[in-house]
């Protein structure tokens, strides 16, 4: 791929504007609530985009192509089962509690619903998790610059990482959603024409279906056994492991997308902001599948297209985008295609870093290193965590070069830290008898379950680092087992541990728990701006895409 | 257009209408690729309705 002056021109604007938001952001900083918290004043609009923009990182763009090359539309599955209904239920039913209760994060709301163990966990495991993510996310954009622009991986990493650390450090929350709001724009309208003449050149979707095996082209039918699919997986795994434990584990307590309801400026606005973003959300799969179907025809076809293979010999799925861009883009709209993948990338890194940045500052510097000082310090801690959690993700990245499918690998680490913390939430809010020392003991448990179970089992060679007890067909296979064993775990622990402990008093727990907390009344809203009705409508245009593909 | 700059519908608006300038102008002096015209175009469509729809302070 050889990019020209023009493609160079779309990139250097790109910089340039991602740089000047933050400079015209910079100016509205005044207090730490500014900087970490955009001082609960963004716009619907823009909180609903960035919210499903946040979680368009690298990984999701890259690594949901090469899901589609390498199991078909079963990689749906990830919006139709994994995310809508968790983003709905988060909308309806979570968004109360942690806008209501006024929580500055979701593990200060873990606080003030159980106790400080509690929450110093939750802190602690999340901010692990977001320089993970972080450095995925940069370690995918060096390999891309690597291949496409043959620049050096090295340097790749630090100009990259220095454009984030410059435009979140100046503008922090606020300078690092409205970048995402137009990363999102520049990634659907920068790989649109992609898809457009890609679906062109393999001959529509009829052809597609023609072409590939039946089981890459039909979303549930060849789910009732984990032998006839390439997933690896059967329905009732798919089901309970991402559908329920992995995606309302990520969706609804996983502060990077959490944060950007929080910071929406009233209540019924927060309630709506998972549920506007999952309009998009549902056609994403146009965006980021559909191009890895495409590939797998062209190759069948003879198109004299191949996906690229890595150093290993084997097929680099992670490739297919990069690949299918050069293929089609003309120089111009190539240099928009790179940076969208560019965009991607860093909407995933500054979400992370950002999220990192909070839940450090509140959650374990003012929690329990320096907690009376001035707000003015707490604002310049914020700013030092931007750096520090940039320079972490940098180091991260090269743990990250060791793995070929990035979404894999994601999911294993989001299993270990989310699969257990769904049942936290839910016997939190939804029982009351739920206690400090029972969430806490089962969120250990969960975390300890999930890496026993990892250290048991293989897959794909990964795994089976204690023995090597069961072999699953797929990484994602073994991603939802860990998931659901960690959940299985935690459920349970946490309603035995709560039973003989002593539970906090009810009026602690008013804004905190369902059966205690005066639910908003939408009755007077017009059907538009009421969360429920419009979640029922997206649950229903779901369940209608998942019959068209079955 | 300088007090629009607060307004992120302008910024995204402005964003694009200058990239469409660019992948338009390479496909008039360079490529004559389609897709850059038809993609060119689309992107200054959106990019001026942002601008349009945008608001300036105090508005």
């Amino acid at each position: 791929m050889r990019l020209h002056l023009t493609d160079y021109a779309v990139i250097v604007l790109y910089f340039l504007f991602v740089v000047a938001v933050g400079f015209l952001v910079k100016g509205r900083i005044k207090s730490s609530n500014d900087f970490l918290n955009s001082g609960r004043n963004i716009p619907l609009w823009i909180t609903s985009l960035a919210f499903i923009s946040a979680n368009l990182g690298a990984q999701e763009v890259l690594g949901m192509v090469a899901s589609g090359a390498k199991y078909g539309i079963m990689s749906v599955h990830f919006y139709w089962v994994g995310a809508i209904f968790a983003m709905v239920f988060l909308g309806v039913f979570m968004m109360p509690f942690y806008y209501g209760s006024k929580a500055r994060s979701v593990p200060e709301y873990l606080r003030l619903r159980f106790d400080e163990k509690t929450r110093g966990l939750n802190a602690l495991t999340f901010a692990v998790m977001t320089v993970f993510s972080s450095g995925i996310s940069l370690y995918a954009l060096a390999k891309l610059l690597e291949i496409t622009l043959q620049w050096d991986f090295d340097f790749s990493i630090w100009v990259a990482a220095g454009i984030v650390m410059v435009y979140t450090f100046m503008g922090g929350l606020t300078s690092a959603v409205y970048n995402e709001v137009l990363q999102f724009f520049l990634i659907v309208l920068g790989l649109t024409p992609l898809v457009v003449v890609g679906l062109q050149e393999a001959g529509g979707w009829a052809n597609i279906k023609a072409q590939l095996e039946p089981q890459y082209t039909h979303a549930w039918k060849y789910m009732g056994s984990a032998d006839q699919n390439s997933m690896g997986i059967n329905a009732m795994s798919l089901i309970f492991g991402l559908g329920f434990v992995m995606s309302f584990g990520y969706w609804c307590t996983d502060f990077l997308v959490v944060q950007r309801a929080m910071i929406a400026r009233n209540m019924n606005e927060a309630q709506r902001t998972p549920i506007i973003a999952a309009v998009p959300k549902i056609l994403m799969p146009i965006i980021v599948v559909l191009p890895g179907l495409i590939a797998i025809t062209l190759v069948k076809t003879g198109s004299g297209y191949s996906i690229p293979t890595g150093a290993d010999g084997g097929t680099d799925y992670t490739m297919t985008l990069p690949s299918l861009l050069a293929r089609y883009y003309p120089n111009g709209l190539l240099g928009v295609g790179i940076t969208a993948l560019l965009a991607s990338f860093m909407s995933g890194m500054a979400g992370n870093v950002t999220a990192f940045n909070s839940v450090f500052t509140y959650d374990i510097y003012q929690s329990y290193f320096v907690k009376s000082r001035s707000d003015s310090h707490y604002l310049w801690v914020g700013k030092i965590i931007t750096v520090a959690g940039i320079l972490i993700s940098v180091a991260t990245a090269y743990v990250a070069k060791s793995f070929n499918n990035i979404n894999d690998f994601l999911q294993l680490v989001f299993s270990f830290v989310n699969g257990p913390l769904f049942a936290t939430f839910l016997l939190g809010m939804f029982w009351k008898r739920t206690t400090g020392h029972g969430a806490f003991a089962g969120l250990l448990l969960g975390t300890i379950a999930a890496a026993l179970t990892h250290g048991l089992t293989v897959a794909e060679g990964k795994g089976g680092w204690i023995a090597e007890t069961y072999t699953f067909g797929s990484g994602m296979a073994q991603a939802f087992a860990v998931a659901s064993v960690s959940w299985t775990v935690n459920f349970f622990t946490t309603i035995l541990v709560s039973l003989v402990t002593k539970p906090k008093p009810d009026e602690e727990l008013r804004g905190l728990v369902w059966s205690l907390t005066e639910r908003p009344k939408a009755s007077d809203e017009p059907w538009y701006r009421r969360a429920g009705t419009l979640g029922w409508m997206l649950i229903a245009l779901t369940l209608l895409l998942n019959w068209i593909f079955f | 257009m300088q007090k629009r700059l607060g307004d992120l519908r302008f910024i995204i608006g402005l964003f694009f209408t200058l990239t469409a300038g660019i992948v338009l102008a390479g496909y008039l002096t360079g490529t004559g690729a389609a897709l850059n015209l038809w993609s060119g175009l689309t992107f200054l469509t959106f990019g001026l309705i942002m601008m349009a729809t945008s608001k300036a302070e105090g508005e």
